[in-house]
């Protein structure tokens, strides 16, 4: 699939801009983003709670509740519009290419139908015509494909029979059941347990590596990120501060606040107690961000500018961006010392 | 470990079962049987996943709900005395101590900080409202004085004594909860998940604030948090607990390197590590199944049904929590043999 | 030297031209200095502070309906509470000479016009019945007969029959014909004639603007202590229902067991009982014991009674006893509740009391459904005032009610309809105002029922 369309991403986020326009005032919630995503690519996206990560995800679903708009931007998947959507379209569109699942199972499965009969009319809401005894024996594959023994009987069971990491499962299966291209997760992993946790990541790579879908994974958790994803976005305040490769955002983060959020975790693995270092202060309020960068006032490192005007992304490396002043420091540095260079050669 | 080290705490076969509106037997048996002891100004953390009973014991200790069975002694005063006999009928009359003095002594910090905030009162009334319970300022602007330097203390300004919880982060919110538990002085707080409903950029900046505060004060702490890492951080040894009974308990570093139990090793095993390379690397034991029923357990040992090692006499016996290595408890028939 | 500006670019790469998107030589070398500490904190703007009410205030603000209601309400309580001390009449002033008197008036010029018209075409009127007999006797003469006496005299009783019998109806038509005819116009407000004269003379009279009633007391003065009465027991009964209700419901569900269990079938039975049945039963069973103690106690009770009334009395026992019942349901609910929330468990854990704990946590965190249910409350007593007292077992006699109003404008319903409209649209807005601005509070307290 990669290879026939090659130029083509599967999605392309331009300038995204979400509002909230609430009583006390408007929010941005998401603040112009720009990302893409290849076929079968794995992007998690890191932020805070209120950093605007699930606005994000909502408004490519055409999710987005009231008073939440997108005020500017586009969003472009396999070259179509998203946004230009018609209401039909649009609810071909998710499920048949783009699926997503939540955090809380439980208030996603309607308690009064079995757990089968929402997946059979899951397929058959977007397959009209596939017959009942087709779309139970695909609901049942799927089932099985999400690691959920003896599916007959579980097919009969009721929302409520199911614990938490079983429910996870059938809003995956239930996910994917129309073979999407995207899959949307947003911290499907935050309500469950560690070791519950630990299955449900496990079950996920296993069906990326299978189905070749493209995943976007929403959480805070920097360790689940560095165990699935491919690439990372970092979220604050509604803007992608940093974003690049994992291992360029685990070894050599060029953000500030990437740099402290890593910093400030205690590791698994350390040896000997060594104290935290934290970021200190709070969230910016987003009722009224300010100019300029909103990391500045939490930031070790902030200068004047920082304070008045928003930094532009600048690339790190290949496929690394940062939106920070200090890197513009640096390679407008880097250049003086170029130019001087040229101009000694010329001599 | 000095045996001379006073214990401030010790808990035995403390048991804890709510009763469920029409189901017969014993209902939830949400704390079966765990013993600890904490030290005087040592943190014990407390570990597990959700339902394994950690809250409710945390809550069983400062007698907060009753206990079911069970002994609790607090610095050498028994406060709650009920054996029980193998059949779980109590063997005499439960002795109670009324706990009105001990208020003082123990205090509790929550998971939810904008749940444990009355969102009517002001942050001055919240913490006001533990130094007029134990009557503990003299005059009214002695009490002001005592809230100002509480909030300076978890770095809140005083000014926003007049505020309401809903105007604060969760961050300043928990320290808001922080200093309302530190406002009668205690000596032991039970910090239940205190930071595990905290963004990740606030979460350090707790911790290091009950590390101070427990430098400053000499205060012991019963840390409950389902992160390992953190635990491990803050901890000075480190209980396990699952569906109810405590498996292991031990140093936290020991623990961390050399864990005996099964259910311990895939705990640690399952904790995402953020590092790319490590965790691509690792290799984890992955637990078939879910966490059996608090209201229905199984037999014998109650890991059993999940553990990759399970023998026969896993299911028909529960193993006996003991201390394997110094210092190192677990309760595990692998072990013994 | 532009090209010389430019960076050695990767050519696949996303960075955009910093130099192009910046304009770099626009920023200074101070820019990149470090910020001071003072300067981040001016950098985040706090959000002022924000309290329950004010919020709420806001929302109710934005609630026309609700603002609209809180308008009639306050003009309501100005009408009966400050009215009749505005208006010169008390509510049991018989005016003499001003009974029956409509809510408008005619000129006295204009009346006197209409006196001597009327007066003129009586005339024409009674000589019609010697024309009759005239008549007659023509027809008789041209029969070759001649009327007897005892004919004559049967004309005149007939016509004086016919006369006697409808003047007023006649006269009445005619009158009005009449009034159209002359352009005789209508004037808003009743006066008597003697106080047209009054004002004729320079005296300023303040006018019967509903009109009066046969006994010549002013409707509006009237009208406003009914409202003043329906108002003061609709409130006095909501908040007794309030105290009874809110403390029963929070005890009943702070304790929870088997005291709520108790409790809760109390209130069963209580719901069972048909209430208005309660009431007019307590009402004959009081009216003895209390007419007897206002005539024998004494001390401030006995006034307070004689004021009241044995009825009324009975009402508010029958509020007290019976009509909490909702209100202990609805804070029963909100306990219920909150007594999970973790602040509680934080303020047992701090060694609160019971008590404490409701006062200080629990009643203040269910202050908002309380404010609604009891403002919900008023409008269900209010009707239920009225309704006994048109029943006639409501407020005593001297002292108006709405209800009795209406019960008094029944027997000229048909001439006097201002009698019975007045009331019973003052009664209505009443009820409407407070229900409307019940619900708009509701929205605003408890933003989260309305979605």
């Amino acid at each position: 699939m990669a290879e026939a369309k090659e130029n083509q991403k599967l999605l392309e986020v331009k300038d995204l801009r979400v509002s909230f326009f609430t009583p006390a005032g408007e929010v941005k919630a998401v603040g112009g983003i720009s990302y893409d995503l290849d076929y079968g690519e794995v992007m998690g996206v890191v932020g805070e709670s209120g950093s605007g990560k699930s606005q994000e995800a909502y408004s490519i679903m055409g999710l987005l509740q009231s008073p939440g708009k997108v005020i500017g931007g586009s969003i472009t998947f396999e070259g179509q519009d998203v946004l230009s959507f018609s209401k039909d379209e649009m609810t071909a569109f998710r499920g048949n290419k783009v699926a997503m699942i939540f955090q809380n199972p439980m208030t996603c499965l309607n308690p009064v139908y079995t757990v089968g009969n929402q997946l059979v009319e899951a397929l058959r809401a977007h397959d009209k015509n596939i017959s009942r005894a087709d779309a139970e024996k695909r609901a049942m594959e799927m089932m099985e494909m999400v690691g959920i023994n003896n599916v007959e009987k579980r097919m009969r069971q009721y929302p409520h029979e199911f614990s938490g990491g079983m429910r996870q499962r059938v809003m995956i299966a239930m996910g994917l059941i129309c073979h999407p291209q995207l899959l949307i997760a947003d911290e499907p992993t935050t309500a469950l347990d560690v070791t519950i946790q630990a299955q449900i990541l496990e079950l996920m790579k296993d069906l990326q590596k299978k189905t070749k879908m493209g995943i976007i994974f929403i959480t805070h958790n920097l360790g689940v990120v560095a165990d699935i994803c491919d690439k990372v976005s970092v979220m604050y305040a509604g803007k992608i501060v940093e974003q690049g490769p994992v291992d360029d955002i685990f070894y050599n983060p060029s953000h500030p606040y990437t740099v402290g959020l890593l910093r400030s975790m205690p590791r698994v693995d350390a040896e000997n107690y060594e104290r935290l270092i934290p970021i200190e202060g709070t969230p910016v309020d987003m009722l009224n961000p300010p100019e300029g960068c909103p990391f500045a006032p939490r930031c070790q490192h902030c200068m004047k500018i920082c304070l008045k005007k928003m930094p532009p992304y600048m690339e790190i490396g290949e496929k690394h961006r940062s939106a920070c002043w200090l890197r513009v420091l640096e390679r407008m540095d880097k250049k003086d010392q170029n130019k001087e260079g040229n101009q000694d050669g010329k001599q | 470990m000095e045996s001379s080290e006073k214990k401030l705490l010790e808990v035995t076969k403390l048991r804890k079962y709510f009763s469920v509106k029409g189901v017969k037997g014993p209902g939830v048996q949400a704390v079966q049987d765990v013993s600890f002891f904490i030290k005087k100004g040592e943190t014990l953390g407390l570990v597990g996943e959700s339902g394994c009973g950690k809250t409710t014991l945390g809550r069983t200790v400062l007698r907060l709900y009753e206990p079911t069975g069970g002994k609790i002694v607090y610095d050498g005063k028994v406060l709650y005395d009920n054996p029980l006999g193998p059949d779980g009928k109590a063997l005499g009359k439960a002795v109670s101590e009324n706990m009105l003095p001990y208020r003082r002594k123990m205090q509790i910090i929550f998971q939810d900080p904008s749940a444990s905030l009355d969102p009517r009162m002001t942050v001055g009334e919240i913490i006001g409202e533990a130094i007029d319970i134990h009557k503990l300022a003299a005059s009214k602007s002695d009490r002001l004085d005592m809230i100002k330097e509480l909030l300076g203390k978890v770095g809140l300004n005083t000014e926003h004594a007049n505020r309401y919880p809903h105007e604060f982060s969760g961050g300043q919110q928990q320290r808001v909860g922080i200093a309302r538990a530190l406002a009668v002085k205690p000596e032991f707080i039970v910090c239940d998940e205190p930071i595990s409903a905290l963004d990740v950029s606030i979460q350090s900046q707790v911790v290091n604030m009950l590390e101070d505060m427990q430098q400053e004060m000499g205060l012991t702490y019963l840390f409950i948090a389902h992160d390992l890492s953190v635990v491990r951080h803050i901890s000075n040894r480190i209980g396990v607990m699952y569906l109810g009974s405590l498996v292991e308990l031990g140093e936290s570093y020991e623990l961390n390197r050399h864990p005996i139990h099964p259910y311990t090793q895939t705990l640690l095993s399952a904790v995402p590590v953020p590092d790319p390379k490590l965790s691509k690397a690792r290799k984890r034991i992955v637990l078939e199944g879910d966490i059996p029923s608090p209201m229905n357990p199984p037999a014998g040992c109650r890991f059993h049904t999940r553990c990759p090692y399970a023998v026969e006499k896993c299911s028909q016996e529960a193993p006996e929590f003991k201390e394997h290595e110094p210092g190192h408890w677990a309760a595990c028939h692998l072990l013994d043999s | 030297m532009a090209e010389d500006k430019k960076m050695k670019r990767c050519p696949v790469t996303l960075q955009p031209d910093i130099e192009e998107l910046l304009d770099w030589n626009s920023y200074s070398a101070s820019d990149f200095d470090s910020a001071s500490v003072e300067e981040k904190a001016d950098f985040i703007q706090e959000r002022q502070s924000v309290s329950y009410w004010k919020d709420a205030w806001r929302r109710l603000k934005k609630n026309t309906v609700a603002m609209v209601a809180l308008g009639v309400i306050i003009f309501l309580v100005l009408f009966a509470f400050v009215g009749p001390y505005v208006v010169p009449y008390g509510y049991e002033q018989f005016n003499k000479g001003a009974e029956n008197l409509h809510p408008f008036h005619y000129a006295l010029e204009d009346q006197q016009r209409l006196d001597a018209e009327v007066a003129a075409r009586t005339e024409t009127e009674t000589l019609s019945v010697d024309e009759l007999i005239a008549q007659a006797e023509e027809e008789a003469a041209a029969k070759g007969e001649k009327l007897s006496p005892v004919d004559i005299a049967k004309i005149r009783a007939q016509a004086k029959v016919a006369a006697q019998n409808t003047p007023a109806q006649s006269r009445q038509v005619d009158v009005d014909a009449l009034r159209a005819e002359l352009g005789i116009k209508k004037k808003l407000f009743g006066y008597s004639k003697e106080e047209l004269e009054r004002k004729a003379k320079g005296e300023t009279v303040f006018p019967h603007v509903f009109g009066t009633d046969m006994y010549g007391r002013d409707i509006l003065v009237r009208v406003m202590y009914a409202a003043r009465v329906s108002m003061s027991v609709g409130i006095c009964a909501a908040i007794l229902v309030l105290f009874i209700g809110a403390t029963y419901g929070a005890v009943s569900g702070y304790c929870g067991g088997r005291v709520d269990a108790v409790m809760q079938r109390i209130v069963e039975v209580i719901y069972a009982v048909p209430e208005m049945l309660v009431v007019l039963l307590i009402a004959t069973a009081l009216k003895p014991i209390l007419t007897e103690y206002v005539n024998t106690g004494s001390g401030p009770l006995k006034s307070f009674v004689s004021v009241l009334g044995p009825n009324l009395i009975s009402m508010f026992i029958a509020f007290g006893v019976l009509y909490w019942v909702t209100m202990s349901r609805i804070i029963r609910g909100q306990v219920l509740q909150l007594k999970q929330q973790e602040y509680v468990t934080a303020a047992r854990a701090l060694g609160a009391s019971g008590g404490r704990i409701i006062r200080r946590h629990l009643i203040p965190n269910c202050i908002g459904q309380i404010v609604v249910t009891t403002c919900l409350q008023i409008p269900s007593a209010i009707f239920l005032e009225s309704f006994l007292s048109y029943l006639g077992v409501g407020v005593s006699a001297p002292l108006p009610s709405l209800g009795s109003m209406a019960t008094d404008a029944l027997s000229g319903m048909y001439t006097y309809t201002y009698r019975l409209i007045v009331p019973a649209v003052v009664l209505s807005v009443m009820i409407l105002a407070f229900n409307l601005f019940g619900d708009g509070l509701r929205d605003a307290l408890d933003p989260k029922l309305k979605k």
